[in-house]
């Protein structure tokens, strides 16, 4: 039986409570008018809105800075805005003249009444019952990094950020609370964990359901970020949405968290041209010092000695005296200690008048990589956005549209994993002719391989178009419609380049793979919102429909045999042209959703949100799911019993409970179905089954309570927050584990299984000094999460049972325990824990949690005159995979950092690492390999980062001079301190390249 | 103004939301009710199967089929790759219950047996296909099904017998006896044997047939050695003209092979043959896999397929490497020329002349075995011991069959001389290396594969 999503009773409340709430009468009137100025030069400032709070009528001041405004009502409060100055409130009291002086300049003096980012709608921070948390243009601006992500790690508490790696266009680990979902690129081929990102209302496509595969050595998991298309300086607020209350409204895509930004919008006045341009140099640091080719073969002709073999077998060129046994090439300075270079140039223009404001702002940002070659990164963006309101104001539309062309090309594989393959006395890898040196097929040369060069192109448009109009009464509408469309192809080529030329292979074996990924999605949000404050009642509510449809289409050509490598980037010049995959997805998905918000003499406030969602990825018995939550807040500081505490200047208790949920695990599931498996045979395409059938699988959901208090002392001087959250998460939509001998590894279903994550966030702002010539201001943030997997039925008999574990974290890993080196045989020990005589599965009984026990970030931003510092430190205590985990065997062919001379011998019998072996000797490459899964190759450690510095000066304005001129230094992962083992534990999939250490400078013109 | 925008908001939300999630079907799948309405379709899934089973698992002549593993794993092959390459850990015997390689083997033929039972399934409750298509599907279900799974016994021991695609049974199968294994593979067989067709031309041996499903019929028998039923079935088709033994051995593995009795087909009509793709060698020294002095060594004078099946490349300081060049076409050519076998007739020649021999008829022995020796220009033997007799027999298999689906590995074994041979050879080998471990993840999730096979 098909639920009627139509027939739902919470809409009709919805409408009649807003209907009930417009009958309320309506009081006395007077007309309030005044002067509003600019109290740096007491100019009077056009353009400025004025309304009665809770009222919908608005009034702007004249060229004279004058307004007249009609007000009702028992002490009516006066809200004064414009978009380059702070929100101003002025409570009346009888008064009938209000002059008001708003300041633009040192904006850290005001009280500044922050407006939060919600969504589907705005609320003030002070009476927020939700976790929302702000990241502003300002600390984002100049840092030299190309993805928004990479600057807003370690500035929100909860919030844990992990750049996969230092290669442009790569992903990014993104956890808002933990990881709820069980679903990862281990257990799933994808993360069930990534947040919903919605840029100007227009929610990103959140799930790539086809990887072409062709980048996935050079970027971890093949990965790439959504926001990676958008320029981090166009970015006006970044905001995070956390717990039940601000999340619910989203339903089926809030369990993960939601990412909200907002682009910069034009500003009315007279028009503005803004020119930004920085250069600056990265570099991979702290990298080892490697072994020296004495060394290096000394330990190489010890292995042999060690596996009994005294001839050095024909193939073994770096000891057996084929290649030169004095050479040294510090192969990992060749690979990856080049100089990266970025640069970034941005040009806006703005203005407009009263009733319209555009925005015009075009980008440019390159960057190279580390490795050796030209290989980058290029990034346009383009943006357009014009507001237009009526001049009564009631009518107001938004154009924004952001087009994004991204260009890249990379190696094909990140060249961090060649140094480990390639001897320190291998030969030269140019010959003095220029061509490649394979030294007599003895080499197998790495440059060879780095031919297939891989390119990927992006074309990403994202087009939002927002109407409202203010009914009266406290009513307004407004439409939001969105377009994306999300064009990538990738391209790979292999060449003949990449055989030896002695092979006498041609163009008949080279080929050419192309993927094309494109995107396309709409969506319109109709909502009808009601705004009213009467005495001491304050209601909001709002009730609006969501309509999303999404088509992706993918495809992967493959051609062969081309007559010559001058047309490889053709692939018309193909002999053979295959389809190596194509894939349609269609994803719709509709909700309604509604907000009842409540406020009780701005003390108490009650905020109720509900969303009911359908999504196409489930069968018609699970289409459609529901989700809400509520949440409360007490002012308390506004209390009578604590209104005479001078030194509190505001605190808040709150609090929120509520369900989301998550539609993450790819379209068509539920369908028994059939798909081409490319190629055919005997004249007929080849078909496959899909998947293990099963339609009955529903949505995953996540029950979020959060408790938390907020505070602010000494007029604002110190404020904190400190917040405690729970998050249950249950109905795993993970596939259920099956053996092999079911045909398929898995099926989907709902596992019953859940995922505990809950932790403390607490975050302290002081204001140290507060001089108008020097300001001086400190953050601190602090998590502490725990996650925990609570239930999970029969996990010992599943394929799980080796990666969680009931009561542990859900990034565990089962390891050996490690025993040292046996003292006899030089080979690393393992505790044969059952004592059954053989080291198995059964013996990797320890147990430990690849996780962050607390991180946080520890800001300073220091102003002194027309000086500027900010200066970031980024904390973590966790526990990582350590080198150990990842380098091959001692004694194997391979640079390798010089840690490793301590191996053991005879005569060092207390040595870190076993004795060396060239691979012949099973017991001691098995050995190897127990150690590798033991658990000394997890560090528990703690690194502090100085994350970002950036100083900055204004040039002072001369006189007669329309330009106003910013010059700035920043720096990017500056230093690091650590006890880690290995070079940088930022990383996710280890052997990748980590994110580099950049320093660059700059300056900012404003005409 | 205002009541009209409320009237237009709530009927935008009123509209279409019933059926707006509804989402038809991509372009790129069709559900399991239309593959079964439809002769094509049904053809479409039997190609799946063979495009499977020609590019994984054991039948697969590329670098990840029992050709290449068990040629490395015995003393054929011996791999020039890093020892943490997938052919190293079978030449230096470093494989274990974890190993990918070996898991490989075991889940792709057990995905190709989940693709031939969907089919056996879907046929047997369609009556969208026509009759004749049905019968020739299924028995080409059932051939495929025998053979995966006489090739998951011979290498892991006791395995599940797999007949249904129904996960709540498969998920916790226990493993069955050898015996009942070849029990179940023979009687699928003889299903088959009743509903394939009964040949093909030249050139068009890519799907099973009567004659395939014999041949593999004999070989059970000869592996069972049920002798009578080895000379029975080898002997049908050995009688068959259309079924002749090359005299020029190099035309043996070309498509339009006389002596083929299952070919595979590549991917596209311009390709050849995997095997071909990775065995042949066009630099020195090798970094993939070369064929081992030891097989080189052992050669004897004047064997034609000395001269005919094997390459040669020299390094720069002129020391020789050898190949097996039995397919010759490594890459493209306007059309393909060269399919994979995965059967052949000479094998037969081989089953019957040891079944002779085993029933004391030493002269129908060496009749068959010397035929099989003059086409590659060898001398006939005139033994007349019977262990001599199946020396010789082990050794013409082991130059007849060198790199080819790990036929050296399982003769080896059904002549019980794993041991003497590779243990010789190779320091590492132990006894219970003639069987491959069950797959650690398989019996984490299923204990009823317990217990791990001998040495793991």
């Amino acid at each position: 039986m098909k639920k009627n999503f139509c027939s739902l009773s919470h809409i009709q409340l919805a409408f009649g409570f807003t209907l009930l709430a417009s009958g309320v009468a309506i009081g006395q009137m007077r007309v309030i008018t005044g002067t509003v100025t600019d109290n740096n030069n007491n100019k009077p400032i056009s353009g400025i809105s004025i309304f009665q709070e809770g009222s919908d009528t608005v009034a702007t001041t004249n060229n004279s800075g004058i307004y007249r405004v009609q007000v009702s009502g028992e002490n009516p409060v006066l809200v004064f805005k414009h978009p380059d100055y702070p929100e101003r409130r002025v409570t009346l009291g009888s008064r009938m003249v209000v002059n008001v002086s708003m300041s633009s300049g040192a904006r850290e003096n005001e009280i500044e009444e922050v407006v939060l980012n919600a969504g589907y709608y705005k609320v003030k921070e002070k009476e927020s019952t939700g976790s929302i948390a702000r990241v502003t243009a300002k600390e984002i601006e100049n840092q030299p990094v190309s993805n928004v992500l990479s600057a807003v790690q370690g500035r929100v508490p909860g919030v844990s950020i992990t750049q996969n790696s230092g290669t442009p266009g790569g992903g990014f680990d993104i956890q808002i609370r933990g990881r709820s979902s069980l679903r990862t690129y281990l257990t799933a081929g994808y993360d069930g964990n990534v947040p919903l990102y919605v840029v100007d209302g227009v929610p990103l496509p959140s799930l790539s359901e086809y990887k072409s595969g062709l980048s996935a050595a050079v970027l971890p998991y093949n990965n790439s970020n959504p926001l990676n298309g958008i320029n981090p300086d166009d970015i006006a607020s970044f905001e995070i949405l956390k717990d039940a209350d601000a999340t619910a409204i989203y339903g089926s895509r809030g369990a993960n968290g939601v990412v909200l930004i907002t682009t910069k919008k034009g500003s009315s006045g007279k028009t503005q041209v803004k020119l930004n341009t920085s250069y600056g140099m990265a570099s991979y640091a702290n990298l080892p010092k490697m072994l020296s080719t004495q060394d290096y073969l000394k330990m190489r002709q010890v292995a042999f000695a060690n596996d009994g073999i005294t001839a050095y077998p024909a193939n073994q060129y770096d000891v057996n005296g084929t290649w030169d046994a004095g050479k040294f090439t510090d192969w990992q300075k060749y690979f990856v200690g080049n100089r990266a270079e970025q640069s970034d140039t941005q040009l806006s223009v703005s203005g407009g008048n009263n009733n319209t404001r555009y925005l015009l702002s075009g980008s440019h940002w390159e960057e190279t990589t580390v490795f050796p070659g030209t290989y980058r990164y290029k990034r346009n963006t383009f943006t357009a956005n014009t507001e237009h309101q009526s001049s009564d104001r009631r009518f107001k539309v938004s154009f924004t549209g952001y087009y994004t062309l991204e260009d890249n090309m990379l190696p094909p594989a990140d060249f961090k994993s060649v140094v480990g393959t390639i001897a320190p006395n291998a030969p030269d890898l140019y010959l003095p002719s220029g061509g490649l040196n394979w030294q007599n097929g003895t080499f197998i040369n790495p440059l060879a391989a780095a031919s297939q060069i891989f390119t990927t192109q992006g074309k990403n448009l994202n087009a939002n178009l927002n109407a409202s109009y203010l009914l009266g009464g406290g009513f307004s509408v407004n439409v939001s419609g969105g377009y994306g469309h999300f064009d990538r192809q990738e391209q790979r080529i292999y060449p003949k380049t990449f055989y030896n030329p002695s092979a006498n292979i041609g163009s008949e074996r080279s080929s050419l793979r192309k993927a094309s990924m494109v995107n396309k999605n709409w969506i319109i949000e109709p909502q009808l919102n009601y705004d009213r404050k009467w005495g001491v009642h304050q209601v909001q509510a709002l009730v609006g429909g969501s309509f999303q449809d999404q088509v992706s289409e993918n495809i992967t050509l493959l051609g062969t045999k081309f007559p010559s490598d001058e047309l490889i980037y053709n692939m018309a010049s193909a002999a053979t042209v295959t389809v190596a995959g194509s894939y349609q997805f269609h994803y719709r998905y509709q909700a309604l959703y509604g907000r009842l918000h409540y406020g009780y003499q701005d003390r108490y406030f009650i905020n109720l949100t509900a969303r009911r969602d359908g999504s196409s990825r489930f069968g018609d018995a699970n289409r459609f799911g529901n989700f809400g939550a509520a949440g409360v807040a007490w002012v308390f500081s506004k209390e009578s019993f604590l209104k005479d505490l001078k030194w509190l200047s505001h605190g808040k208790l709150r609090g929120s409970y509520g369900v989301t949920g998550s539609d993450q695990i790819g379209d068509y599931q539920f369908y028994d179905t059939f798909i081409a498996s490319g190629g055919a045979y005997d004249n007929y395409t080849g078909m496959v089954p899909s998947r293990l059938y099963n339609k009955n699988f529903g949505w995953e959901t996540t029950r979020k309570l959060e408790a938390a208090m907020e505070w602010s002392m000494f007029g604002d001087r110190l404020s904190m927050t400190a917040a405690w959250y729970r998050n249950v998460s249950s109905n795993q939509l993970v596939g259920v584990p099956l053996p092999a001998t079911s045909g398929f590894p898995s099926y989907q279903a709902n596992l019953d299984a859940t995922v505990l994550n809950k932790g403390f966030e607490l975050s302290a702002q002081v204001g140290i000094i507060r001089h108008k010539e020097f300001q001086w201001n400190a953050s601190v943030n602090v998590t502490l999460p725990q996650n925990r997997l609570v239930e999970f039925p029969d996990l010992e008999t599943s394929t799980y049972a080796n990666s969680f574990m009931v009561g542990k974290s859900t990034t565990l890993v089962k390891l050996y325990h490690y025993t040292g080196i046996d003292p006899v045989s030089g080979l690393y020990t393992v505790e044969d824990v059952n004592k059954d005589g053989i080291i198995n599965t059964l013996d990797r009984t320890v147990v430990r949690e690849l996780k962050q026990h607390w991180f946080g970030g520890f800001q300073q931003n220091l102003r002194y005159k027309n000086w500027g510092i900010d200066i970031l430190f980024q904390f973590v205590k966790q526990d990582q995979t350590n080198i150990y985990a990842a380098d091959n065997y001692v004694g194997s062919v391979g640079s390798r950092s010089d840690v490793y001379l301590d191996y053991w011998t005879p005569e060092n019998l207390n040595a870190q690492f076993q004795k060396p072996t060239a691979g012949f000797n099973a017991k001691a490459v098995t050995a190897s390999n127990l150690f590798k899964q033991s658990d000394a190759t997890v560090s528990d450690i703690f690194t502090v980062r100085l994350k970002n510095v950036s100083v900055n000066y204004k040039i002072p304005d001369l006189p007669g001079m329309k330009v106003s001129a910013r010059v700035f230094l920043q720096g990017q992962n500056l230093l690091m301190f650590s006890n880690y083992k290995g070079i940088d534990p930022e990383f996710n999939l280890q052997g990748y390249t980590t994110p580099l250490r950049v320093v660059s400078a700059g300056i900012n013109l404003t005409f | 103004m205002k009541n009209n925008i409320v009237k237009i908001l709530v009927l935008m939300m009123a509209v279409s939301c019933a059926d707006f999630t509804e989402v038809g079907l991509p372009q790129d799948q069709v559900t399991r009710d239309m593959v079964f309405k439809d002769d094509a379709l049904a053809n479409s899934v039997m190609a799946g199967v063979y495009r499977s089973i020609e590019s994984s698992g054991f039948l697969s002549g590329g670098s990840s089929g029992a050709s290449v593993y068990m040629g490395c794993y015995t003393d054929e092959l011996m791999s020039h790759s890093a020892a943490t390459a997938d052919t190293s850990a079978f030449y230096l015997l470093t494989h274990n219950a974890s190993s990918t390689r070996v898991y490989n083997l075991w889940s792709a033929s057990y995905k190709q047996i989940y693709y031939v039972n969907s089919l056996i399934e879907g046929l047997e409750n369609s009556s969208g296909v026509s009759a004749a298509l049905k019968e020739k599907l299924l028995g080409e279900s059932y051939f495929i099904r025998a053979i995966l799974h006489l090739y998951l016994t011979k290498s892991f021991g006791p395995v599940p017998y797999v007949t249904t695609t129904d996960y709540e049974i498969n998920q916790d199968v226990p493993r069955n006896t050898k015996e009942e294994v070849y029990q179940l593979a023979k009687a699928d067989l003889l299903k088959a044997l009743e509903k394939l067709p009964a040949g093909y031309a030249k050139g068009a041996r890519v799907r099973p047939s009567k004659v395939t499903a014999k041949a593999l019929l004999a070989r059970v028998a000869y592996e069972r050695k049920s002798w009578d039923d080895a000379i029975l079935y080898a002997s049908q088709i050995i009688s068959d003209p259309q079924y002749a033994m090359e005299t020029a051995i190099e035309k043996t593995f070309l498509k339009d092979s006389s002596s083929a009795l299952w070919q595979l087909m590549p991917y596209d009509p311009t390709y050849n043959s995997l095997e071909g793709n990775y065995y042949i060698l066009r630099t020195a020294p090798p970094t993939s896999i070369s064929l081992s002095a030891d097989f080189m060594s052992g050669f004897e004078a004047n064997d034609a397929r000395r001269s005919k099946w094997v390459g040669e490349i020299k390094d720069s300081s002129q020391r020789s490497y050898f190949y097996p060049f039995k397919y010759k076409q490594q890459t493209n050519t306007a059309s393909t020329l060269e399919y994979s076998i995965v059967m052949r007739v000479e094998e037969l020649y081989l089953i019957r002349s040891e079944a002779f021999i085993e029933k004391g008829q030493m002269a129908l022995g060496l009749s068959d075995l010397n035929k099989l020796r003059a086409r590659v220009s060898l001398t006939a033997l005139t033994l007349n011991d019977k262990n001599l007799l199946l020396e010789a027999l082990l050794k013409e298999r082991r130059y007849e069959f060198f790199a080819e689906m790990g036929h050296r590995f399982y003769d080896l074994k059904h002549f019980g001389k794993l041991d003497q041979k590779i243990g010789a050879l190779k320091p590492a080998w132990k006894s219970t290396y003639a069987l491959l471990p069950v797959p650690e993840k398989e019996l984490l999730i299923n204990p009823n594969l317990n217990p791990q096979n001998n040495g793991y």
